[in-house]
C-alpha cells in the first residue's frame, strides 16, 4: 500500500531537536523496498529512544527475519524524545516509520517489544502519537493490529486493554506464522475480529479480549478462562529448538548516532544453566541452547564485513558458560586482532576463568571490572542460590588486581527475602575486603589507588521465579536499608550508588499486576507520564495521583505476600518450568539450601517433560556438549 | 559513520600506534550537527608498500560502494605520507546560513546594516575557551564580508570564513554576533547552515 509520507514536514522540524539523525533513518543496511499493492507493512516499535532500541538484539533479529519475506516490509519506529514529540504534536506529524517515513497508523502490524515494565507508558504515548486508538476495543477495521512480544509478555495482563495480540515465547518462532495467517485473512473479506479468533488458535498467541477474569471479594483472581472455543486455556511458550538452524541477521543497521551498545552483539547461546532464584530470565529462557562454533564464527565474519563495526560482543545471559568460550575468544582474537577489532563479554560470573578471558580480550583498554555478588553474606547468597562464595570473589578480584585492574564495581540487591541488617552490613564488609585485597598486591604491580563502587538495586519479585509469591519490601524500608548501608560503609575507597526505590515499587506493581492495572497506566499517561525509566522524566507524584484516581491500591500488587493456592495473573502461561518446582525452590531458599545448575545435575524443573512432549528424540534440555564441560569450570 | 564505512571497504587501512589504536583519518573541518555540505575533504591513511600499487580509481570505487545513500565520493587523490594535514591546508570555507521567519524590513535596510557591519575594523566577542573561562576575541580577521538575500520570510546570509592560526570559527558565531548588534533578539532564531565550498591551498600530489 502506498502512503503519503511526512519526509518534508519532518525535515522542517529537525533543526529544533537535539538528535535529528535519530529521526531520519537511511542508515547503511536499513531495508527499503518497492511497494506492491499487497505488501504487508510491519512496524517494529521499540518503546524507548533510538539509542536504546537500536541496541536491542531481538529487534535486529525480527527486522531481518521479517524483511527476508518479500511480501513484507518491516520498518523501525522508536519513541521520539520529548523535544521531538513536542514538535510532532505542534506540527501535526503522526508517528512514522523510519525507513519510509509513512505514518504507522496505516500499517498492517505494529509490534512492540516489551523489555521492561517502566516502558509501558511509552507504548500508550506512541499509540497516541500515531493517532491509533489506545484501547484494543476502540480500534476500527482498518487500524493496524497491535502486537507485543519480549520478556515482559510472560505476564501480559497489565497491557491487556491496549494490545490486540501477545506473542508468548521467542517471537522468531511465532511471528512468521502469524504473518502467514494474515496473508490468507487479507485475501478473504473477513472482519478484524475473525483474524483475532484465528490468531488465538496459533501456538504461543494470546489474545486478551477472548478471556474472562472473575475476582474474589479480596481482589484476588477467582477464575481466568477463555470466552471462545478458539482461545486456549493454557498458552505454551514457543521457543527455537536449534539455534543453528535458525535465522540470524547477516547485517545490522549501522547507526550514524552512537547507541548504548554500539557494536555487533552476537548471541552465542540462549538460556542460562544457573538457577538464581530471583532471576526471571533464567527460567523463561530455558532450555540452554548453544550455537555451534562454526555458525558463530561464520556469522560474525559476515556481520563484520557488512557493518564495519570495530567491536564484537558475545551476548547471552552468562557468556562465560559457553562450552567452548576460551576457544572462541582465542579464535576471534587470532582472526581480527590485526584489524583492531575488539571482543567483549557483557555478562561474566565471578570466577577466575573470567579474568583470564578478560585479560586476553581487553588488553589495557578498560580499567574497571564489574562483578555481581548480589548479596552481602553467604547465608543470603545461598537463599537466592547465587552459588558464589566470598572466596570466589576474593580470588577473582585478587587476580584482577594482579593483572593491573584497579577499579571494581560490585552489584547487590537489597530487600531480598529474609534479608536482615546483618546482610546489609555484609555488603560493606565485602567491599572493605575487596579494598584490602588490593593492598595485598605487591606495591610495584599496583596502579595509583583502588576504587570500589557498590551499587544496590531494590529487589523486584518477578513472575516465574521462586520469589513470585513474596511481598516486596516497602519503599521506606528500602530507603532505611540504603541509609544503613551508607552509614556502614566507612572506607574512603568505597563509593556507593543506589537505585530509586519508588521506581522499583512501580516495577513490582506492574511485573505481577493484572488487567485491572490498565486503568492506572492510561491515567498515568493522561497525567503526562512517559519515559519513566529516565530520571529526568520520572515523576512519582503523578503515579500516586493515577492510583488514587482509579481507586487502585498498588500495595495489593507490590507488597502483598500471595498464598500458594492463589490464581496468579500469569498462571495461564506454561513456560515449561512447573509451579511445584518454583515452590520447592522457595522452600529451599528459606532454609538456605542451594540447588545445582543444569550443567551438573537436574533439579527436575519440568523443562525436560516440556521438551519431550514436542520431540521424543530429545532426552536432554541442553546441548550434550555442555555436560562434559560442566565439572571443569564450575566449583560449586 | 565514516570509519565504519572505511572498514566495510576492506581497503588496507592504517592504524595509529599505542594502547588504543584507531584508524588514521581526519576531516579538514568536521561538520557540526545539522549542517549540510556540498563538498568536504578527509585524509585517510592506507598501508601500501609501494606507491606504484596505489590505484586511486579502485579506491574511489571501493569507497563509493560502502558509503551511505546520499554521500558521493567526488575524487580520490594519493598524497605523500609527509604532506601537511588538511586542517593546515584550508584556504577558506564558504557558507550559506538560512535564518527562518525573520522580521527585517526591506532588503535595502538589511544591506545598509550589513555594510556597517562589514566595515567594522574590529568585532570583539566574548566566548568561553576550552577551560570554560570567558575570553574576548576579535573575529573580524576570521571572515570576509557578509552578504544577504531574502527568500520570502527567510533571510539567507553568505559569508566566507578564513583560517586564523589554522583554526576556523563557526559561521553561526558571525551571524549571531551580527543579529545581536542589530538588536535582533526576536524569539529563538532558527538557522540552517550549509557549506558551499571548502577550498584548499593546492598541494603536490603524486
Amino acid at each position: 500500500m502506498k502512503l503519503n509520507n511526512f519526509k518534508h514536514e519532518v525535515d522542517n522540524i529537525l533543526n529544533d531537536v537535539k538528535k535529528p539523525i535519530t529521526y531520519t533513518g537511511n542508515e547503511v543496511n536499513s531495508v527499503h523496498k518497492d511497494l506492491k499493492e499487497d505488501t504487508i507493512r510491519f512496524a517494529l516499535a521499540f518503546p524507548d529512544i533510538y539509542e536504546v532500541g537500536m541496541s536491542h538484539i531481538g529487534t535486529k533479529i525480527l527486522y531481518g527475519l521479517l524483511n527476508s519475506d518479500e511480501d513484507v516490509w518491516c520498518e523501525r519506529v522508536f519513541a521520539p524524545w520529548v523535544d521531538m514529540e513536542e514538535q510532532m504534536i505542534e506540527k501535526g506529524i503522526p508517528l512514522y516509520a523510519l525507513e519510509s517515513m509513512d505514518p504507522i497508523k496505516n500499517f498492517d502490524f505494529v509490534g512492540f517489544s516489551l523489555q521492561y515494565e517502566m516502558s509501558y507508558t511509552n507504548i500508550l504515548n506512541m499509540l497516541s502519537l500515531s493517532h491509533i486508538a489506545l484501547e484494543s476495543k476502540d480500534r476500527q477495521e482498518k487500524d493496524p493490529f497491535i502486537i507485543a512480544g519480549g520478556p515482559c509478555t510472560y505476564n501480559p495482563e497489565p497491557l491487556a486493554d491496549f494490545i490486540d495480540i501477545f506473542v508468548i515465547g521467542e517471537s522468531e518462532k511465532v511471528i512468521p506464522k502469524l504473518v502467514d495467517l494474515y496473508k490468507e485473512w487479507k485475501k478473504s473479506d473477513q472482519s478484524r475480529e475473525s483474524f483475532l479468533k484465528e490468531a488465538a488458535e496459533l501456538e504461543g498467541i494470546y489474545v486478551p479480549r477472548f478471556y474472562n477474569v472473575e475476582y474474589n471479594g479480596d481482589g484476588t483472581i477467582k477464575s481466568f478462562s477463555p470466552s471462545i472455543p478458539q482461545a486456549k486455556p493454557v498458552i505454551k511458550k514457543q521457543y527455537i529448538d536449534n539455534l543453528d538452524d535458525e535465522y540470524y541477521p547477516d547485517k545490522f543497521v549501522v547507526p550514524y548516532q552512537q547507541t548504548v551498545h554500539d557494536r555487533i552483539s552476537y548471541e552465542i547461546f540462549r538460556g542460562c544453566p544457573h538457577g538464581c532464584r530471583f532471576c526471571q530470565a533464567g527460567q523463561i529462557y530455558k532450555p540452554v541452547r548453544e550455537k555451534s562454533l562454526d555458525r558463530i564464527l561464520n556469522d560474525i565474519d559476515v556481520l563484520l564485513s557488512n557493518t564495519g563495526y570495530e567491536e564484537i560482543s558475545l551476548a547471552s545471559l552468562s557468556s562465560g558458560d559457553y562450552s567452548k568460550i576460551e576457544w572462541l575468544i582465542r579464535e576471534l582474537m587470532n582472526r581480527y586482532d590485526k584489524y583492531k577489532i575488539g571482543v567483549s563479554l557483557p555478562s561474566l560470573r565471578i570466577d577466575s576463568l573470567s579474568i583470564d578471558m578478560l585479560k586476553e580480550m581487553e588488553k589495557v583498554k578498560r580499567s574497571s571490572i564489574t562483578l555481581a555478588p548480589e548479596a552481602g553474606t553467604q547465608r543470603l547468597r545461598d537463599v537466592i542460590n547465587k552459588n558464589v562464595t566470598e572466596e570466589d570473589l576474593m580470588n577473582t578480584v585478587s587476580l584482577a588486581f594482579n593483572e593491573g585492574w584497579n577499579k571494581v564495581k560490585l552489584y547487590f540487591m537489597t530487600g531480598l527475602p529474609t534479608e536482615t541488617d546483618k546482610d546489609i552490613e555484609g555488603i560493606a564488609d565485602l567491599a572493605n575486603k575487596v579494598v584490602e585485597e588490593y593492598y595485598k598486591v605487591p606495591k610495584n604491580k599496583r596502579k595509583r589507588g583502588v576504587q570500589v563502587t557498590v551499587s544496590t538495586s531494590c529487589f523486584v519479585p518477578k513472575p516465574f521465579t521462586a520469589f513470585q509469591w513474596v511481598g516486596q519490601v516497602p519503599t521506606e524500608e528500602f530507603n532505611r536499608k540504603q541509609r544503613h548501608l551508607k552509614q556502614s560503609i566507612k572506607n574512603k575507597r568505597v563509593r556507593y550508588n543506589w537505585h530509586e526505590s519508588n521506581l522499583s515499587y512501580l516495577e513490582a506493581v506492574f511485573a505481577r499486576g493484572d488487567r485491572r492495572l490498565g486503568k492506572v497506566l492510561k491515567r498515568a499517561w493522561e497525567l503526562g507520564c512517559r519515559f519513566d525509566s529516565w530520571n529526568e522524566q520520572f515523576d512519582y507524584s503523578k503515579w500516586e495521583e493515577a492510583f488514587v484516581d482509579t481507586n487502585i491500591n498498588p500495595d495489593f500488587y507490590a507488597s502483598r505476600q500471595r498464598d500458594f493456592s492463589e490464581i496468579l495473573p500469569w498462571d495461564f502461561i506454561d513456560i515449561g518450568v512447573s509451579k511445584d518446582y518454583l515452590r520447592l525452590e522457595w522452600e529451599k531458599s528459606l532454609i538456605g539450601k542451594t540447588s545445582t545448575n543444569c550443567k551438573i545435575g537436574c533439579e527436575h524443573c519440568g523443562m525436560m517433560g516440556f521438551i519431550q512432549e514436542k520431540n521424543i528424540n530429545s532426552n536432554l534440555c541442553f546441548n550434550k556438549d555442555l555436560k562434559s564441560y560442566g565439572q571443569s569450570t564450575d566449583k560449586i | 559513520m565514516f570509519s565504519r564505512a572505511l572498514r566495510r571497504s576492506k581497503l588496507p587501512l592504517s592504524f595509529s600506534k599505542g594502547f588504543n589504536p584507531h584508524l588514521i583519518m581526519s576531516f579538514a573541518n568536521a561538520m557540526s550537527v545539522g549542517m549540510t555540505t556540498d563538498g568536504d575533504y578527509v585524509d585517510v591513511g592506507l598501508d601500501y608498500d609501494d606507491v606504484n600499487f596505489v590505484n586511486t580509481k579502485f579506491i574511489h570505487k571501493k569507497l563509493q560502494e560502502v558509503m551511505p545513500k546520499g554521500i558521493t565520493i567526488l575524487k580520490v587523490e594519493a598524497l605523500k605520507p609527509d604532506s601537511k594535514s588538511l586542517t593546515k591546508l584550508i584556504n577558506y570555507a564558504d557558507y550559506e546560513i538560512t535564518c527562518y521567519n525573520m522580521h527585517f524590513g526591506s532588503l535595502d535596510i538589511l544591506n545598509m546594516h550589513l555594510n556597517d557591519f562589514n566595515s567594522l575594523e574590529q568585532i570583539e566577542i566574548t566566548r568561553k575557551n576550552k577551560k570554560g573561562k570567558e575570553v574576548i576575541q576579535d573575529i573580524r580577521p576570521n571572515f570576509t564580508n557578509v552578504s544577504a538575500y531574502k527568500n520570502g520570510k527567510n533571510v539567507i546570509f553568505s559569508l566566507r570564513i578564513l583560517p586564523v592560526e589554522n583554526s576556523l570559527i563557526k559561521p553561526e558565531t558571525v551571524i549571531l554576533e551580527l543579529l545581536k548588534r542589530l538588536n535582533y533578539y526576536g524569539s529563538k532564531v532558527n538557522m540552517k547552515t550549509h557549506r558551499k565550498e571548502l577550498a584548499l591551498i593546492e598541494e603536490d600530489s603524486f
